[in-house]
C-alpha cells in the first residue's frame, strides 16, 4: 500500500478497462474536454482489452505483436463519459484508524486514473458537509498526478450533509454523467432521498460502500460504550451474539434497500471492508460483487 | 429514632461500598464507529435493558443512596398518628394482693404499688385504665377512668390482705368482664396482672383481651432485675427454685455480686461482670424457711460502689397450685399417685375406668393421666419413665444424660406457650417408637440429641365424630429435670389435656413463657403522647422531602440511561426496510 500522500499511480487494471456505463455519453458534455478531442468523432482515442464477440477489425494488430496481447482501438465517441468520483471524507470515514477513509481515496484515485486512461475524463471530488473539488477534469495519462492519492487530511467530527453534497454537485455539473460514490452510507432519510434525486437526474451511479470491519460485522464483546464518529451520540450496549446476528441481517436490508436505488438507472452498488488491501478491492469492483468482500 | 440512626447508617455504609465498588470497578470502554443508528434501532427493538445497557450510572447510585436514608430519617421522626375515634386501648390493671404477697418486708408491696403508679403517670392521657384487685374477695377499685389522679389515689388506698386466700381466677374473670362490658374499647385492650406469683392459667372468653404478667422490679444505679421467675419444686416443698436476670443499663461495666435469700440476706455470692447494656443471668435454689409463703428477696449490689447502687427485689414464693391429678387405671398408676402426691399441692386422685368422665368440671389444673389398656378413655396423657416401660407404648432402650432440647414444634396445640427450649432435663428417657402402628401418625414435639423428649400421635379420625386415639407422651424424669420447676410446666400439662380432650387450648399470650423478661411496658406497644404531625420536628419532612426528590431523580437516571447520552440528533439516521 503506498504511503499516505503519495503521488503514486494506482492502476493495477489493464490498460483500457472501463467500466461498463449503460449509459451512452453526452455529445454535448463539452466541458473537460481533452486534447484528444478531434472532430468527427471518429479519432483514435486510447486501447483497451479486448473482450471476446468484439469485431476483429478493431483489434491493434500492431500494438498485438508488440505486446502479444489483444487490444482493440478505442475511439473518440466511446470515450465520451464524464465520471465524477464522490469520495466521503466526514467523520464516519476517519474511525478505528482511518482504515476507511484510506482505502476511499485510494480506489478514488485508482479509479480515476483507471478511467482517464481508457479514454474517459473524470474528476475526484470530496464531499462531506459539502462538496469540494479535488482535482479538474482529467482525461489521458499527461494528467494522471492530478488524481493521486491526496495526503490524510480529515477533519474531525465533520457530518456528511448529502442533500447539500449533492445538490452541489448538480450545480457543478450539469450533465447526466455517471457518479462514482465512496462511501460508509451511514446516512439516514436525508440520503436516501439525495441519492434518490440523483437518480432521477438521469445520472448513472456506482455506489462503492466501504466499512470497517466491526461496523460491517460486528463480533460478541463486552458492554461498551458506542460513539457516533459524526454526531457524537453514545449508546452502551452489550454486543451479545443475538445483537449481533440482528445487526448482520438489518444491515443487510438496509444494502438491499441503498442497491436498490443505485440500480434505477442501471448502476451498482459494491461493499466492501477496509481491511482490503486496495487491490483486492479494485478486483472486487472490477468483478462487480455485489455481496461483501471481506478478509 | 432510636432504630432508624442505626439502620439508616448501616444501610448508607452499605450502599456506599456498593458505590465505591462500582468506581473503583473498570470503567466501559469507550468505541468510535460511524454510527450508532442501526443500534439504537436494535436495542429500540429489543428493549434497552435486555440489549445489556447499564441502567444505572454513578450520579443515579448516589441518589438511590441519599433517598433511601433520607427516607429512613424522616421515617424515625416523633410522629405519632393518632386516629380520632380509636382511642388507645382500655386497660385493667389486676393487682395482686393475696396473701402469697403478703410480705414482712413492706418494701415489696410499695414496690407493687409504685410500679401500678408509674405505669398510670406514663400511660396515654386517653387511655382509659381500672383498678382491680384479688383480695379479700375480687372487687373492682376503680371503674375505667382517664384520671391517674384518682387512679394513682386508688392504687395507694390499697392494702394487702394478708391473711385473705383472694382469688385471681374470679380477679381475672372480673377484669375480662370489665373489658368485655366496656364497649369502647376496641383497639389493643389488655390486662395486666401484677403480682409477685404467677398468673393464673386463663383466657378471655371473649378472645379479646391479652394478659400480660408483670413482676414488680425496681431499678438503681443503672442495673435493674430484668426478670424472676419462682418455682416451687416439687417433691422438695422446703426449696425454692429462682432464676432472673441482672440488667445493666448504664455505660459501664458492672462487677456485681447476687445476694438472695429470705429475710436478711447474706453478704456472700459469686461475683460476676456485666458489661453495660447486657443482662446476665442467674439461677438458685433455696430452703424455705417454713411452709408458709415467705417473701424471697433478690439483690445484685454493685461491688466498689455505692449501696444506692444496689438493685433489689422481693417476690413471694408462690402459693401452692390448686392442681389436680385424676388418675385413671389399675395397679400401675400407682406411681403416679405417690409421684404426685410428693409435689406440694397436688390432690391426686384415682378414678376407675368405669366412673370417668372426661368433662368432669375440675380445679386450676385438672391432668388426666390413662393407660393404654384402658379401652374406655381415649384420651390419655402418658408419662413414661424408664420404669414404666412395661406399660407405656414407648421403650427406652437409653437415658439421655443431659440432653439438650434441640427441637420444639411450637405450632402444636400442646405446645401453646411453653417453651421448653432452654429446659435442662437431666436425665431423660429416649423414647423408642414401639406399638405405634403408624409412624407417620405420630409427631416429635421435642427431641433432643439423643431421641425424642415429646411425642404426639393422633392416628384415629375425628372428621365422623369418632373421638379418635390420641395420646402424649414426655420422656423425662420429675425428679431429674427441672421441667416440672418451670412456669410453664402446668401449662404444658394444662395444654396437653386439652388437646388430648380435643378442646381449644389457651392462646400464647396468656401464659408467661420462660425466660421471658417481664417489662413495664404497656401490652400494645409503648406509651407515648399521642402529636399531630404539625408538632413534628422539622427534619421529618424535610428529609422526606428530599428522600422522595432524591428517588424520582434516580429514577429519572434509569429513564435517561435507556436515552441517547448527549446526543446532538435530531433525526435518527435510520434508513427504511424498503424502497
Amino acid at each position: 500500500m503506498p504511503a499516505a500522500g503519495s503521488s503514486r499511480i494506482l492502476v493495477p487494471f489493464e490498460r483500457g478497462w472501463r467500466w461498463p456505463w449503460r449509459t451512452r455519453p453526452s455529445q454535448s458534455d463539452g466541458a473537460g474536454r481533452s486534447r484528444f478531442h478531434g472532430s468527427g468523432g471518429i479519432e483514435f482515442a486510447g486501447h483497451r482489452a479486448y473482450a471476446q464477440g468484439e469485431d476483429p477489425r478493431h483489434v491493434d494488430w500492431g500494438l498485438y505483436s508488440r505486446t502479444g496481447r489483444l487490444f482493440t482501438k478505442q475511439r473518440e465517441n466511446e470515450a465520451g463519459h464524464k465520471v465524477c468520483l464522490l469520495c466521503d471524507v466526514s467523520a464516519s470515514m476517519e474511525v478505528e484508524g482511518g482504515e476507511k477513509g484510506r482505502l476511499a481515496r485510494q480506489l478514488a484515485a485508482a479509479l480515476g486514473q483507471t478511467f482517464a486512461l481508457a479514454g474517459e475524463t473524470c474528476q475526484i471530488l470530496e464531499f462531506a458537509e459539502g462538496l469540494h473539488r479535488r482535482s479538474g477534469w482529467v482525461r489521458g495519462r499527461g494528467q494522471l498526478h492530478s488524481l493521486a492519492v491526496p495526503p490524510d487530511s480529515p477533519v474531525p467530527h465533520r457530518r456528511t450533509d448529502w442533500t447539500r453534497s449533492m445538490h452541489e454537485l448538480q450545480a457543478l455539473d450539469a450533465s447526466v454523467s455517471p457518479v462514482v460514490i465512496l462511501s460508509d452510507f451511514w446516512g439516514g432519510e436525508e440520503m436516501a432521498d439525495a441519492l434518490r434525486n440523483l437518480a432521477a437526474s438521469g445520472r448513472e451511479m456506482l455506489g462503492i460502500q466501504i466499512l470497517s470491519p466491526f461496523e460491517a460485522s460486528p463480533v460478541p464483546g463486552e458492554i461498551t460504550k458506542w460513539k457516533d464518529a459524526e454526531t457524537g451520540a453514545t449508546l452502551t450496549l452489550r454486543p451479545d451474539r443475538q445483537l449481533c446476528r440482528d445487526y448482520r441481517e438489518a444491515l443487510r436490508k438496509r444494502n438491499e434497500f441503498l442497491s436498490s436505488i443505485f440500480h434505477l438507472r442501471g448502476g451498482a452498488f459494491l461493499s466492501m471492508t477496509s481491511a482490503l488491501e486496495y487491490r483486492e478491492a479494485l478486483s472486487h469492483i472490477a468483478n462487480r460483487r455485489e455481496q461483501f468482500l471481506s478478509r | 429514632m432510636t432504630w432508624s440512626f442505626p439502620l439508616a447508617f448501616s444501610l448508607a455504609a452499605f450502599l456506599l461500598v456498593l458505590l465505591l465498588r462500582q468506581i473503583k470497578a473498570p470503567p466501559v470502554p469507550e468505541r468510535v464507529i460511524g454510527s450508532i443508528a442501526l443500534w439504537q434501532q436494535l436495542a429500540a427493538r429489543r428493549g434497552r435493558l435486555a440489549a445489556g445497557a447499564q441502567w444505572w450510572s454513578r450520579p443515579g447510585l448516589l441518589l438511590w443512596i441519599a433517598g433511601i436514608v433520607f427516607l429512613i430519617l424522616s421515617a424515625a421522626g416523633p410522629v405519632r398518628w393518632h386516629t380520632a375515634g380509636h382511642p388507645p386501648g382500655d386497660l385493667v390493671l389486676v393487682i395482686d394482693n393475696r396473701g402469697d404477697v403478703r410480705s414482712t418486708d413492706s418494701s415489696f408491696w410499695m414496690q407493687t404499688t409504685a410500679t401500678a403508679a408509674k405505669l398510670v403517670e406514663t400511660a396515654n392521657a386517653k387511655r382509659k385504665i381500672a383498678v382491680v384487685t384479688t383480695a379479700p374477695a375480687p372487687h373492682v377499685v376503680h371503674p375505667f377512668s382517664p384520671n391517674p389522679e384518682n387512679l394513682i389515689a386508688a392504687i395507694h388506698g390499697l392494702v394487702p390482705s394478708p391473711s385473705a386466700p383472694g382469688s385471681p381466677t374470679e380477679a381475672l374473670e372480673l377484669a375480662f368482664a370489665l373489658q368485655s362490658q366496656n364497649g369502647e374499647s376496641i383497639v389493643d385492650p389488655g390486662i395486666l396482672w401484677i403480682s409477685g406469683s404467677l398468673p393464673p392459667a386463663m383466657t378471655d372468653p371473649s378472645g379479646k383481651s391479652r394478659v400480660q404478667f408483670l413482676p414488680p422490679t425496681v431499678a438503681s444505679g443503672g442495673l435493674s432485675i430484668a426478670d424472676i421467675a419462682l418455682s416451687r419444686q416439687p417433691g422438695r416443698p422446703g426449696f425454692v427454685y429462682w432464676q432472673a436476670g441482672i440488667h445493666n443499663a448504664s455505660s459501664d461495666s458492672m462487677d456485681l455480686r447476687l445476694e438472695s435469700g429470705f429475710g436478711r440476706l447474706p453478704s456472700t455470692g459469686t461475683p460476676m461482670n456485666i458489661p453495660p447494656g447486657e443482662t446476665a443471668w442467674r439461677s438458685g435454689e433455696l430452703p424455705l424457711p417454713s411452709e408458709n409463703a415467705t417473701p424471697f428477696r433478690l439483690q445484685a449490689v454493685a461491688l466498689g460502689k455505692s449501696a444506692t447502687t444496689a438493685v433489689s427485689t422481693t417476690l413471694a414464693v408462690p402459693p401452692a397450685p390448686r392442681y389436680s391429678v385424676e388418675i385413671v387405671g389399675n395397679s400401675e398408676t400407682r406411681f403416679w399417685e405417690s409421684a404426685f402426691a410428693a409435689m406440694p399441692g397436688w390432690t391426686v386422685r384415682i378414678v376407675p375406668a368405669d366412673e370417668w368422665q372426661p368433662a368432669a368440671p375440675g380445679p386450676d389444673l385438672w391432668v388426666l393421666i390413662g393407660i393404654k389398656d384402658a379401652e374406655k378413655i381415649r384420651q390419655a396423657l402418658e408419662l413414661a419413665p424408664s420404669w414404666l416401660v412395661e406399660s407405656a407404648p414407648f421403650s427406652g432402650p437409653a437415658t439421655n444424660l443431659q440432653p439438650e432440647v434441640v427441637f420444639e414444634d411450637l405450632e402444636h396445640p400442646a405446645l401453646q406457650g411453653v417453651n421448653i427450649g432452654d429446659t435442662s432435663i437431666r436425665a431423660a428417657v429416649s423414647l423408642a417408637k414401639t406399638e405405634i402402628p403408624n409412624e407417620s401418625e405420630m409427631q416429635i414435639l421435642a427431641a433432643s440429641p439423643g431421641g425424642p423428649l415429646v411425642l404426639a400421635g393422633n392416628p384415629g379420625s375425628r372428621a365422623d365424630g369418632n373421638p379418635g386415639f390420641r395420646w402424649l407422651g414426655m420422656a423425662f424424669r420429675p425428679e431429674a429435670s427441672n421441667l416440672a420447676l418451670r412456669a410453664a410446666f402446668p401449662v404444658l400439662v394444662r395444654q396437653g389435656t386439652l388437646w388430648l380432650l380435643d378442646r381449644e387450648t389457651f392462646a400464647s399470650e396468656v401464659f408467661v413463657r420462660f425466660g421471658t423478661p417481664g417489662t413495664s411496658a404497656f401490652p400494645g406497644g409503648p406509651e407515648e403522647q399521642p402529636q399531630v404531625f404539625s408538632t413534628a420536628a422539622w427534619w421529618v419532612p424535610t428529609f422526606a422531602f428530599l428522600g422522595l426528590f432524591c428517588l424520582a431523580l434516580a429514577a429519572r437516571q434509569i429513564k435517561n440511561s435507556g436515552e441517547i447520552a448527549g446526543s446532538r440528533e435530531e433525526t435518527p439516521r435510520n434508513v427504511p426496510d424498503s424502497v
